[in-house]
């Protein structure tokens, strides 16, 4: 979860103008529900669509967008891998091939894939970019090669934190952007890559407004789908906590936290938030997991997210039961009462 | 950043033939296990081609991290790569294929534990030391000038350089040693120059194999095997020094080699130099100098040292043979000792035996000259001394300790006699030897 490339929600218009109107319709209806982050709603039309066109190469590409993002890679994978098959002229595919296979920490086989988007288009920059932090991945694994150490170390982990940088400069330098693509580059606007983006975004970008995704929670009845949508916010303001933990980005990791948060052992909120100041930033370094978390929604606005927390830094490390309470504010997420069991 | 080029392709090539070399190896090797059953007479599948010799490991890494240092990084990386597809255990090359993707990646190197920058700067001065090899063409007419003389029967002998960390196979001939091979080596983690036991050095002196041990009477902590050497010497005791169990050996099998400082004072070598070297290693015979750093010179200008230096040896040998006490007894400097005795007790006693004497003949044969490492301008000359006079005649192996003296002339600080056999005892008495 630590590895988060953005992944390119782009093909290039060439593929698009392909594409009947009939086909344009449905596939923009994905594109808007993946921008809002309702990834498995957008999955459904997808699948739906494609029934009736197999072939069409834009909707195959959200398709994998939207396994990537509702955590199904190795299916995710399968639909990239075949787009590069069926269209080895576009680096898109290849790229976001790259990026999950860069989740998957397999690095030797993104820097082929992102190679091979190169080899096609050389100015590629997101490729460059991408490959950039495929490369100092690889100079980690190949140290701790060196070392004998295994892969779990801590310093490949670090690695995995500069790749996170590589997103914040994605829109600018992404090139062949169809006119939706582009807005959402704009940060405004939301972000469609809200959970995979978090620990070099800004908190106002990670903040997404999603009012689309989160009513249907606030429903009495919620549709499964509406459900997991509300799931994947809740579990994108978790991830994006961790992260700019992890980061050290103390602005955005306080942010994360209910302006009524209450913290634990009777401190005040001012005095609670400098002591986290200083133990977010002093350590030389400090690797956050998430594990395994349980998402209770509570109601329309709480929920109670529960997981194992593995915590480490240059001088402490620990793995601990982690009970985040979060309340639903406006439209995001924020921690109400953080507690570990 | 660089585009991918055809190198890289080239890369896949190389790695799919070596895929498809084991798989068409695999094929003959099942459908040899078939035709057993099937009686199938198929040819085997050789009709690939048979791959030129690859080059030994450290020349692969050399030539990897020069064309990195030529930017030249994708045929780098390919060279890397195949190098760890043969010996994935080569940490160096590890380390030098971390250091080119860091470079192709533009990010500065991750922060690390500082143990594990240690162990990265360990690497870094191996890749170092490496590459800062010494050409062998250009040391083919070149020895190392503390080898003055061996005995003919010595026909190798090992040269450490330990500031270099690199082991010399040298042999010896009736014109100096001639270089055959050189091989990493990595010393002590405290560096050279033993003193005390557990102090991790890796000992300075000339020293000789005494035994090889094999892998299966050692544990995994020594690789293949092991020559263990005869630390500490007459020298060594003489000063004081202390310790034990200096071998040069193998590492485990999770290792290609060890980093530059890393043992608890011997010098260790890739199991395959292990390997190597045990053909040219006469247990009790082949020498062995470990020095902190090797001269090279001519084997000519080391020729003509050696003549120069035999000479005063001879001019000794001829002082006594001529019952020139006095003369004799000049070539031993004021601090000369042997095991039992200091410089006075020595004259005396060479005065009172060298008087009784009718005529002396001493010949030397086996003469071996070193120049002692770790020392200032001492020199080691052993021989066996072949002694006869009107009433005593005995063969003895002598070690004599030559000094640099500040008027500019070579004495004898100390004079050790290893063995001595008399021999046709006839009747003499004890305070008639020599």
């Amino acid at each position: 979860m630590v590895t988060r490339f953005p992944l390119i929600p782009a093909v290039v218009t060439l593929v698009a103008a392909l594409c009947s109107s009939l086909a344009f319709a449905s596939t923009e209806e994905a594109r808007r529900l993946l921008n809002e982050g309702r990834a498995a709603q957008a999955l459904n039309v997808l699948e739906k669509h494609l029934e009736g066109s197999p072939q069409d190469a834009e909707a195959r590409f959200l398709r994998g967008l939207a396994l990537s993002r509702t955590g199904r890679r190795d299916q995710a994978i399968e639909v990239f891998a075949n787009l590069t098959r069926d269209y080895p002229q576009l680096p898109e595919p290849y790229n976001n091939l790259a990026v999950i296979y860069a989740q998957q920490g397999d690095y030797e086989k993104a820097r082929d894939a992102l190679e091979a988007a190169l080899a096609t288009h050389p100015s590629y920059a997101t490729a460059h970019e991408n490959l950039g932090d495929i490369y100092a991945a690889l100079a980690s694994a190949s140290y701790n090669r060196a070392l004998m150490l295994d892969e779990n170390n801590p310093s490949a982990r670090q690695k995995l934190k500069l790749m996170e940088r590589l997103g914040a400069s994605l829109p600018a330098t992404r090139p062949n952007l169809t006119a939706t693509e582009r807005s959402d580059s704009t940060p405004a606007q939301p972000s469609d890559d809200a959970p995979a983006s978090a620990g070099a975004t800004t908190p106002t970008e990670t903040a997404t407004p999603a009012p689309a995704s989160s009513a249907p929670a606030a429903a009495p009845a919620p549709t499964s789908t509406a459900e997991r949508a509300t799931r994947e916010r809740i579990s994108a303001a978790v991830y994006d906590w961790a992260q700019a933990w992890q980061n050290q980005q103390v602005d955005a990791y306080l942010d994360a936290y209910a302006p009524d948060f209450d913290p634990a052992g009777g401190l005040s909120r001012s005095a609670w938030e400098a002591q986290r100041r200083e133990r977010v930033r002093s350590p030389e370094r400090i690797v956050v997991r998430v594990r395994d978390p349980d998402i209770q929604i509570v109601d329309s606005d709480r929920a109670r997210v529960t997981f194992q927390q593995e915590y480490e830094s240059d001088s402490y490390s620990d793995v601990t039961t982690k009970v985040l309470d979060l309340r639903r504010i406006g439209d995001r997420w924020l921690i109400l009462r953080e507690t570990t069991r | 950043m660089s585009k991918p080029t055809s190198r890289l392709l080239r890369a896949r090539t190389h790695r799919g033939l070596a895929a498809r070399r084991w798989a068409s190896v695999a094929c003959v090797l099942l459908a040899a296990a078939a035709g057993a059953e099937a009686r199938l007479l198929t040819p085997p599948l050789l009709d690939a081609p048979v791959p030129p010799p690859l080059a030994a490991p450290e020349d692969r890494l050399i030539a990897a991290a020069q064309a990195f240092e030529r930017g030249q990084a994708r045929l780098a990386l390919d060279t890397v790569d195949a190098l760890i597809d043969d010996e994935p255990t080569f940490r160096v090359a590890h380390y030098l294929r971390g250091r080119i993707f860091g470079a192709l990646s533009g990010i500065p190197t991750p922060r690390l534990l500082p143990e594990h920058g240690d162990a990265l700067a360990a690497l870094a001065e191996e890749l170092e030391l490496r590459l800062a090899r010494n050409s062998l063409d250009e040391a083919r007419h070149m020895q190392p000038t503390a080898v003055l003389a061996l005995p003919d029967d010595v026909r190798y002998l090992l040269a450490v350089d330990l500031s270099a960390a690199r082991l010399y196979l040298l042999e010896n001939g009736p014109d100096g040693v001639r270089l055959i091979a050189d091989r990493y080596a990595a010393m002590g983690s405290a560096g050279f120059g033993k003193e005390r036991e557990g102090d991790l050095r890796t000992p300075l002196g000339i020293y000789r194999i005494t035994e090889w041990k094999d892998d299966a009477s050692l544990p995994e902590l020594y690789g293949h095997g092991a020559f263990p050497v005869d630390y500490p010497n007459d020298w060594d005791r003489h000063r004081r020094r202390t310790g034990y169990g200096i071998w040069l050996h193998g590492v485990p099998r999770d290792t290609y080699t060890r980093v530059p400082r890393s043992s608890e004072g011997c010098v260790t070598l890739s199991n395959d130099a292990m390997a190597w070297l045990h053909d040219y290693i006469d247990i009790g015979v082949t020498p062995v100098v470990l020095a902190d750093r090797l001269q090279w010179a001519t084997r000519e200008a080391v020729a003509s040292e050696r003549a120069r230096f035999k000479t005063r040896i001879d001019d000794w040998r001829d002082a006594w043979a001529q019952r020139d006490t006095e003369r004799y007894l000049s070539f031993y400097a004021d601090n000369f000792t042997t095991e039992h005795q200091a410089r006075p007790h020595f004259a005396a006693h060479k005065r009172a035996v060298n008087a009784g004497k009718a005529w002396i003949d001493v010949e030397l044969r086996d003469l071996t000259i070193f120049d002692y490492p770790g020392e200032d301008d001492l020199r080691l000359v052993s021989f066996v001394q072949d002694y006869r006079s009107d009433n005593y005649e005995s063969v003895s192996r002598k070690r004599q300790y030559w000094r640099l003296q500040a008027d500019g002339s070579w004495r004898i600080e100390r004079e050790v006699e290893l063995e001595e056999r008399e021999i046709e005892p006839t009747a003499l008495s004890a305070e008639a030897r020599p």
